[in-house]
């Protein structure tokens, strides 16, 4: 069929309402046979078929309490760390278990600081390279090709720690592998590096109003999905590794020498419905003043991490005030509450005498233990504890009234103010939140804590970032004591704020995160920037801390960095977009977003990678979308969260 | 209304259009018939605005080193189309700050012992044209196993 792009609007409605009545004319219900077994397979429409985005009509599979045959069967992750940047492969296989031709769609999460950069599909033994395009453009090319019958993949970001992949017309039997490969810096806190994959997207609430969600759906109690991941880890830390462990899953460990490490998942933990965690700790001036340096043609770009000497922590702290503020939505209902509550007991039971607190809950709606902060006796910390264990969880995360209940509680103004989110952050709205934390912070600072096993990082960190203090995770299966005491030990020591870098010389611009955080003992910042020229250089970063100026000197040798790493364009164009998009993603904004995007080659929310296999046209009519589900993260309770009595 | 419907209908049908009479004539065919069918519905096309068909399409990319082994090698490839995929052994990458419309510049390197010699195919593009597909190909560089610089020509093959 030509496409006809009809002057006149009347026919084009008409025609498309031709296509809409098409696929409402198909069975409600048809039974398909698959290894001899009888599955019932659900057709249902949502939108309409002509330019239907990944959210089109789909089918499901039911079946009673037993392993379901869904088109993602396998995902296999291969990471190469070095010093404290990730290379990491993550190759999804797509089969076709049904008789007929089929489309798969799959909701997944990266990292949300992610560069993703390459994307090859695979067909038996033909790899094929996809290429980055405007995200339109993608999407169109697409839908051309699957409508054409030809293979086509399409890698879209619905937020930078959430992706779509569709997959077309794959054949009955068939199986095509997406190969996605992205970069990454890792976090380092205390001297502790840690590596994470997320290998599924949490439940997201969105509030009344909000159009914005990604429509994930979710495996029921009563369905096992068979797919799996296996992942190995290299590592070269650079320094030798004191010590290293997963606190998430049981791995085997091979170390061919003081600074290397292999992890591979154990065969017996891959189900994918929990964040991969790796820690390992080097010496702790080992990173104090790593720098990545990677020349090119027409310049260079560097990574530079940066920390206070632990010489600031000598500067008496100012009394505090802790707001500490607590999800008591559905989705945290059972062990991630119960983590919650530890964890903030902890906290309560850490507090000075000289301080002042306040506990405040919200789901629906928040509601505070009293209503102004309370001196930290150990009558009110015990009532406070007393208070905390009475909560219960039910209801959405209206997170507004939350931060709007904890950022315009009354605050004393004599006093360094804290305020604790401690939430799986399971919320559709990200964007909306972090621009209410910003224009609500005043003079305090957000410290949060996510819980649970499969965390929303993004909104997490960055709620951290905006409110100028830092963020920490506790899984289910580790003790909350860590992220506590880490916690106190930032509010027990005086950030540096107001960051100014002497570069000494060196030429150096568009310099990211910007404007730099706040610096904290123990917590380095990893800043990217490009630079001309060749030199070593003393780089001299102050900042504000209680009320006087102070100064480090930091020694940079671009000559022999101790890093040279092909991803640092990357990875600073990455960190580019983020501070662009933080602006609000303005027209302007987007318009330079979409420009680095293209010329990087990276996944944004503005650009998307498609591949299409042209050499072969498949036959039939183009397939029947299939919705591959996502497991419900360890911990959280299907029923509370996307069944009956999530609003 | 009514007749302009049915004429975009009769319009939409797939029929034989110039690039069918392009690619005949490549083959070695007489594409004169079919340059004659196409045109016969030309008038009604322009008339009710009908695009071209988006179509699928690969182009092969060869790169002749003559005598010499072919280890690397990096060509710039023009059209009027859309690159949609590329492959290869090995999967040739590509510059994503000089991919602009239809021109991309891909490179690959091989490891092998013995890198192949002559005329060999480097590449095979995934293209979606629209209209008569016109390609150019040049070649940026090439080298031999160890890096030596080896003077080659590339080419497009045929397309289909």
């Amino acid at each position: 069929m030509k496409h006809v792009k009809m002057g006149l609007g009347l026919l084009v409605a008409a025609m498309a309402g031709c296509a809409v009545r098409l696929h409402e004319a198909v069975p409600q219900g048809v039974s398909r046979t698959l290894r001899g077994d009888i599955l019932v397979i659900e057709r249902s429409i949502r939108g309409t078929a002509a330019q239907d985005g990944p959210r089109g009509g789909e089918l499901r599979v039911k079946t009673p309490e037993r392993e379901v045959p869904l088109p993602l069967k396998h995902t296999d992750v291969k990471a190469q760390v070095t010093i404290l940047v990730g290379s990491v492969t993550v190759t999804q296989q797509y089969h076709n278990p049904f008789a007929e031709r089929i489309e798969a769609v799959y909701v997944f999460p990266l990292p949300e600081n992610a560069a993703v950069r390459d994307f090859v599909m695979t067909i038996g033994e033909r790899k094929i390279r996809g290429i980055i395009r405007e995200r339109e453009e993608a999407q169109r090319i697409y839908h051309e090709a699957r409508r054409q019958g030809y293979a086509a993949s399409l890698l879209t970001q619905d937020r930078p720690n959430i992706f779509t992949q569709a997959v077309a017309n794959i054949e009955p039997g068939k199986q095509i592998d997406v190969s996605i490969r992205y970069f990454h810096t890792l976090k380092v806190a205390e001297g502790e590096v840690e590596f994470w994959f997320p290998t599924v997207v949490g439940p997201r609430f969105n509030p009344a109003g909000y159009a914005g969600g990604v429509p994930v759906s979710y495996v029921r109690p009563d369905e096992i999905s068979g797919n799996d991941i296996a992942l190995e880890v290299d590592v070269d830390a650079g320094v030798p590794i004191r010590r290293l462990e997963s606190p998430s899953h049981v791995v085997r460990v091979e170390r061919p020498g003081p600074t290397r490490a292999k992890v591979t998942l154990s065969a017996n933990d891959r189900i994918p419905n929990k964040d991969f965690v790796l820690r390992w700790r080097v010496a702790d001036d080992a990173v104090r003043a790593a720098l990545a340096a990677f020349r090119e043609e027409h310049g260079g770009y560097f990574m530079l991490v940066v920390q206070p000497p632990a010489s600031l922590a000598d500067i008496p702290p100012q009394p505090r005030e802790m707001v500490f503020v607590l999800d008591c939505s559905g989705s945290m209902e059972g062990e991630p509450l119960a983590t919650a509550k530890r964890a903030l007991e902890r906290c309560l039971r850490r507090l000075g005498p000289d301080d002042t607190f306040q506990v405040i809950r919200f789901s629906d709606a928040a509601s505070a233990m009293g209503d102004r902060p309370i001196p930290a006796t150990p009558e009110n910390v015990r009532r406070a504890i007393r208070y905390v264990e009475g909560l219960q969880s039910e209801g959405g995360t209206m997170m507004e009234y939350g931060i709007r209940a904890a950022l315009d509680f009354p605050a004393d103004p004599g006093r360094y103010r804290i305020v604790s989110f401690m939430t799986d952050g399971y919320i559709g709205n990200d964007r909306e939140i972090l621009g209410l934390v910003k224009a609500r912070l005043g003079q305090a600072r957000v410290f949060s804590f996510g819980i649970g096993s499969s965390v929303n990082r993004y909104l997490l960190e960055g709620m951290a970032r905006v409110g100028r203090g830092v963020a920490a995770f506790v899984g289910l299966d580790e003790s909350s004591e860590r992220a506590v005491d880490e916690l106190y030990e930032r509010v027990e020591r005086p950030a540096l704020s107001d960051i100014r870098i002497d570069w000494g010389g060196m030429e150096v611009e568009d310099v990211c995160p910007s404007p730099l955080p706040d610096l904290f003992v123990g917590r380095p910042v990893v800043m990217f920037g490009r630079f001309k020229g060749r030199r070593c250089v003393t780089v001299r970063v102050s900042g504000t801390v209680g009320g006087a100026r102070r100064e480090f000197a930091v020694e940079v040798d671009l000559d022999a960095p101790a890093l040279r790493h092909e991803a640092l364009g990357c990875l600073w164009a990455r960190a580019k977009i983020e501070d662009l998009c933080e602006e609000g993603c303005e027209e302007e904004a987007a318009g330079r977003v979409k420009r680095l995007a293209l010329e990087y080659g990276l996944v944004s929310e503005f650009t998307s990678f498609v591949a299409v296999d042209s050499s072969e046209r498949t036959a039939g009519e183009h397939g029947t979308r299939v919705v591959q589900p996502a497991l419900m993260p360890k911990g959280v309770k299907y029923e509370t969260t996307v069944g009956e009595r999530r609003p | 209304m009514l007749l302009t419907a049915i004429l975009a209908g009769v319009v939409s049908v797939r029929r034989p259009d110039i690039v069918d009479a392009y690619r005949v004539a490549l083959a070695g065919g007489d594409p004169e018939p079919v340059a004659r069918a196409s045109v016969q519905t030309m008038f009604l096309a322009v008339f009710l605005g009908v695009t071209e068909e988006k179509r699928f399409a690969v182009v092969d990319v060869f790169v002749d080193s003559g005598d010499a082994p072919l280890a690397a090698w990096q060509v710039e490839v023009t059209a009027n189309a859309r690159i949609v995929g590329m492959e290869g052994e090995p999967v040739p990458t590509y510059d994503p700050a000089a991919l602009q419309g239809g021109r991309i510049v891909l490179a690959a390197f091989s490891t092998a012992e013995k890198p192949p010699k002559g005329r060999v195919r480097v590449a095979r593009l995934h293209m979606m044209e629209a209209g008569l597909p016109d390609y150019a190909v040049k070649l940026v560089a090439a080298a031999a196993p160890g890096g030596r610089r080896i003077e080659a020509k590339a080419e497009i093959g045929g397309t289909r």
